[in-house]
């Protein structure tokens, strides 16, 4: 059986901290499509398939609520799972982070084990 | 050095040059609160990032830099120039520890010291504002090995994942070196409970000496030991710090760690979000999105944990989706806990009890009422980010494809009249031909419209790179003991991004001059009648289709005499040609390379260092320049950019089998014209047009074109170049159109000849040609 | 003036700085019996602190307080929420 590869959206404007989670992304074996923005996030999840987004909060031009919140109004994203990734580790972040459709919160820089674990946890189905 | 390092370092240089900015415009208005939220942004971003790696001392600093903005940001404590300098020293810092990694992948030996120190005086200041309780914000690493709890601390949430433990032992002598040890244990980071501990025995009171410290503190933090000993630098030898943790409560997960431990510890958590996005609000299909998100999760959650639990069947309406999902996370939880309630679930009716807070608090699973949704629906416009104030900021990567797709349909509307004339040639064909021509005009239009929308998006004010200078100015003049203001009028005036980026290159060249050679020192000033502090004003405005720089200093200004002088003693021009030589048109000598060489001009006009290399800047962005100066007042240099790099109306001409377009605003005339009335000087052929005499420069000997035979005419397209005119012998003419001139790129950017390319409607490849490049080669 | 001080009670007001050990000092020497009230002390110097403690005499209007003060009550720790 060949399988395909996973893919994983992650957004954030800073580029360090993009390059520090695709790496940890693609130690897993996952592909990875990257976004600066909300914006560019909608634009590059609705060209190209993915899997799992992780997404930061903070980021100009739309931020990740906002993001999330449009993802979720779309037919063709709508049901991907979202995660959001954080400085804040305030309680009303999360709350806000699950208001707007997140499937779960991880603290920012995430360690490398919580991102291999939770793929492992997210890992689709194979496709036949 | 890895990539992801190399990424940090630019990326930190990038926000240290905006923090730098930020920190120079609140030094003039220290109230402005986007100022103060774009400064710690950067700040924030850098701490962040840093994170990733192991640089802890430029952690810590960038730590304390960042928790002093944020006190500031929350008015707690007042912006002064006395923090401005300490940021702007931590920039500093921050550069050369950059600099050294760039280097070495390392901090410099000693920058643990520095930064301790520096971090101490960023808390001092901190201290000064209120007592605000720093936040934890990194999680610390919770190393699994903890020191026993100490029998004195009472038991503490976090206890079981470990907290940092303190003892402070001050010396006797602290109170006389300015300390106060109580409020340096009170404003520990992550601070959950402290204890004064008290010596065996105190004296008499009457024999007390209040000025010998004689306790001691006890303190207790959910912060990283890090960021704790960190807080403490300033008297690490007087304290003893430990991570401390309650192991013997749940020993049995800690000690013997299965080995999807990890899985299932994260799974649980997983599931507690997925009940909490189940239980939030959310209306119409957001709802039924989220729910599906969830069926998501939940479905490759059961396939990694290999549970057999599954979802019974496929729903698709809203509320039964919900219910599903309620069971299902149930029966997960209850898998996972061993399956020994299993039995309890067989009736599938029952109400759902595990489940029940949550889904108390659920909303009806019925779509909500509209007016919500009607919020919901236009989501662009929520929660702005920190940093959009007025203005969006766009990525010009982001832009470019619409700039490609906007070309690509010009193309097509070119495409067009070729098709009319294809049509044309049919029979019958009228109405067809009407049809397609009135289709180009919409096109045309729409194409025309999309062109401005994106130019729009592209505009940015010059102001980002303006205001940049200020530091420099600063730093160069304090260097030279010269008292300089720098002024930027019109800072919003908005050109494309491409241009406003080239800007910054010749612009610091001339405010470099100014600085080193134009304004005086103070001194001198004075001598001069002048105020002390001199003045470098830049003014940007918009003229005609041309964004206007101005910049000028108050300094000594140019001696044109000695201008001339050198020009001739340089062989650059003749005796009787300088003595004829206006004022202004000798001034523009010194774009002229070799008249301004660094030693030699800056004594001789106090202006000049590389000026032939801004001038040659500024021409190949496609602009102008231009340098008015009185001797003794000061120096203007004006430089004039086009906008944008819009699309531009050409002519095409032939040349061998080439074709080649000239921008149609640079075109005089075309004319067909007698070779027999040109006439030869020295090795230059030239032609008298309507009494003027036009210089004839033949394409086909530019390009090499194999010779042939001299036509009964010559074709001759005028051209104005910089107000001078020159005729250009082409093959043949042909239609103009409007295209994209898109820069040359890889192996072909070197040709100087040639401005750029354009894509044609039939697809094939114009090349623009550089007229004033094209033209100084013909007389050099 | 951040203390005053009657042969009853010594009132702390504000910021109590090390430099108001000089008339606090005598004041506790001479009337042990005193109390101290902490009730509208904003912050205080270690030194204060340390001379409250050491003297043992009884404080109030730190009871409850949740805040800092909780260190002038024994077992002089201050637990954060």
């Amino acid at each position: 059986m060949t399988t395909r590869p996973f893919k994983a959206l992650i957004v954030d404007d800073a580029t360090t901290v993009r390059m520090y989670h695709r790496a940890l992304v693609e130690q897993q074996g996952w592909e990875t499509v990257e976004a600066e923005n909300g914006v560019e996030a909608l634009e590059k999840a609705l060209e190209t398939h993915v899997d799992v987004m992780f997404v930061d909060v903070n980021m100009p031009v739309m931020d990740g609520y906002t993001f999330i919140k449009t993802a979720r109004q779309s037919e063709t994203l709508g049901h991907i799972p979202a995660v959001m990734i954080s400085t804040e580790a305030q309680l009303v972040d999360q709350d806000k982070a699950f208001a707007a459709g997140a499937n779960h919160y991880l603290i920012k820089p995430a360690a490398p084990d919580d991102i291999a674990t939770l793929l492992k946890l997210l890992e689709p189905k194979e496709l036949p | 050095m890895n990539s992801l390092l190399a990424q940090f370092v630019s990326e930190c240089r990038d926000l240290i040059e905006t923090a730098s900015r930020c920190l120079l415009d609140l030094e003039n208005d220290s109230s402005n609160k986007d100022q103060i939220d774009e400064l710690f942004r950067a700040v924030h971003t850098i701490k962040g990032a840093s994170g990733l790696f192991e640089f802890k001392p430029l952690t810590s600093t960038v730590h304390a830099g960042e928790d002093l903005l944020d006190a500031v940001r929350a008015g707690d404590v007042r912006f002064n120039s006395d923090i401005a300098d300490l940021l702007l020293e931590m920039l500093d810092r921050l550069v050369e520890w950059l600099d050294q990694i760039d280097a070495t992948d390392s901090l410099p030996a000693g920058a643990e010291d520095t930064s301790a120190e520096l971090s101490r005086r960023l808390r001092l200041q901190l201290e000064d504002g209120s007592a605000d309780e720093v936040e934890a914000e990194e999680t610390a690493e919770a190393s699994p090995a903890f020191d026993a709890w100490p029998e004195d601390v009472p038991p503490l949430p976090g206890a079981d994942k470990g907290l940092t433990f303190v003892t402070y032992l001050p010396s006797p002598n602290a109170f006389f070196t300015g300390d106060d040890p109580l409020q340096t244990v009170l404003k520990t980071p992550g601070l959950m409970w402290m204890q004064i501990q008290e010596p065996e025995s105190w004296p008499d009171l009457e024999a007390l000496d209040p000025f010998i410290v004689q306790i001691g503190f006890l303190a207790v933090s959910d912060a990283s030991q890090a960021e704790v000993e960190e807080h403490f630098s300033y008297v690490a030898s007087e304290i003893s710090i430990q991570t401390i943790g309650l192991t013997d409560a749940p020993p049995a997960e800690e000690a013997a760690p299965e080995p999807d431990a990890a899985l299932k510890e994260l799974a649980t958590k997983l599931l507690a979000s997925q009940k909490e996005l189940l239980a939030s609000e959310q209306h119409d299909i957001s709802e039924h999105k989220c729910l599906e998100s969830i069926d998501q999760v939940l479905e490759r959650l059961t396939n990694a944990l290999e549970l057999v639990v599954v979802r019974t069947k496929p729903v698709h309406d809203t509320a039964s989706l919900r219910e599903t999902l309620e069971h299902w996370i149930h029966d997960i939880e209850v898998e996972m806990a061993g399956g020994a309630v299993a039995v309890e679930d067989t009736e599938d009716d029952e109400p759902f009890a595990p489940l029940g807070e949550p889904i108390a608090a659920a909303p009806e699973p019925q779509p909500a009422q509209e007016d919500v949704s009607a919020e919901i629906a236009s989501p662009a416009v929520s929660t702005p980010s920190p940093r959009a104030s007025s203005h969006l900021r766009v990525d010009a990567e982001r832009v470019d494809p619409l700039m490609n797709l906007a070309g690509e349909l010009i193309v097509a509307k070119n495409a067009m009249p070729f098709l009319a004339q294809k049509a044309e040639a049919a029979d019958n064909a009228g109405d067809l031909v009407r049809e397609i021509k009135s289709q180009h005009n919409t096109i045309n239009r729409i194409a025309e419209e999309l062109q401005a929308a994106i130019m729009q998006i592209r505009m940015v004010p010059v102001g980002n790179i303006l205001s940049r200078f200020n530091r420099l100015v600063r730093d160069l003049s304090r260097k030279l003991g010269k008292d300089i203001q720098y002024l930027v009028d019109g800072e919003d005036t908005e050109a494309d991004k491409a241009i406003v980026d080239e800007l910054s290159e010749p612009v610091v060249h001339l405010i470099r001059n100014s600085i080193d050679h134009g304004i005086e020192d103070p001194k001198a000033r004075e001598q001069a009648g002048k105020p002390r502090q001199g003045t470098i004003r830049i003014r940007a405005y918009h003229k005609e289709e041309n964004v206007v720089l101005e910049i000028s200093d108050d300094g000594k200004g140019i001696d044109v005499d000695r201008v001339l002088t050198k020009a001739v003693e340089r062989g650059l021009l003749d005796q009787e040609k300088a003595a004829n030589m206006s004022r202004s048109e000798a001034l523009q000598l010194v774009f002229l390379p070799g008249l301004s060489t660094k030693e030699e001009v800056s004594d001789l006009s106090g202006r000049g260092v590389g000026m032939d290399s801004v001038g040659s800047m500024v021409r190949r962005m496609g602009g102008q320049i231009g340098i008015d100066s009185e001797q003794g007042f000061g120096t203007t240099v004006t430089l004039s950019l086009p906008l944008s790099m819009s699309v531009q109306r050409l002519m095409m001409v032939e040349v061998g089998d080439g074709l080649y377009s000239v921008p149609v605003d640079s075109v005089v005339e075309s004319q067909k014209i007698d070779p027999a009335k040109i006439r030869r000087h020295r090795n230059a052929e030239m032609v008298v047009l309507r009494d003027r005499l036009i210089p004839l420069v033949r394409l086909r000997d530019l390009f090499e074109c194999p010779d042939i035979e001299e036509p009964q005419t010559l074709s001759v397209m005028v051209v104005d170049v910089d107000g001078h005119e020159s005729g250009l012998v082409v093959d043949k003419f042909h239609p103009g159109l409007d295209a994209i001139v898109k820069p040359m790129t890889g192996v072909l950017s070197g040709h100087q000849m040639y401005a750029g390319t354009a894509l044609l409607g039939d697809g094939s490849i114009l090349l623009a040609l550089n007229l004033r490049e094209m033209i100084e080669c013909q007389y050099h | 003036m951040p203390i005053s001080l009657t042969p009853e009670a010594a009132v702390f007001e504000g910021h109590v700085d090390i430099t108001d050990i000089d008339q606090l000092h005598p004041w506790m020497v001479a009337n042990t019996g005193a109390v101290l009230d902490v009730t509208d002390c904003t912050s205080a110097h270690t030194a204060v602190v340390q001379i409250v403690v050491a003297s043992g005499m009884p404080v109030i209007g730190a009871e409850d307080t949740g805040d800092w003060r909780s260190v002038f009550n024994k077992p002089h720790s201050v637990k954060q929420v």
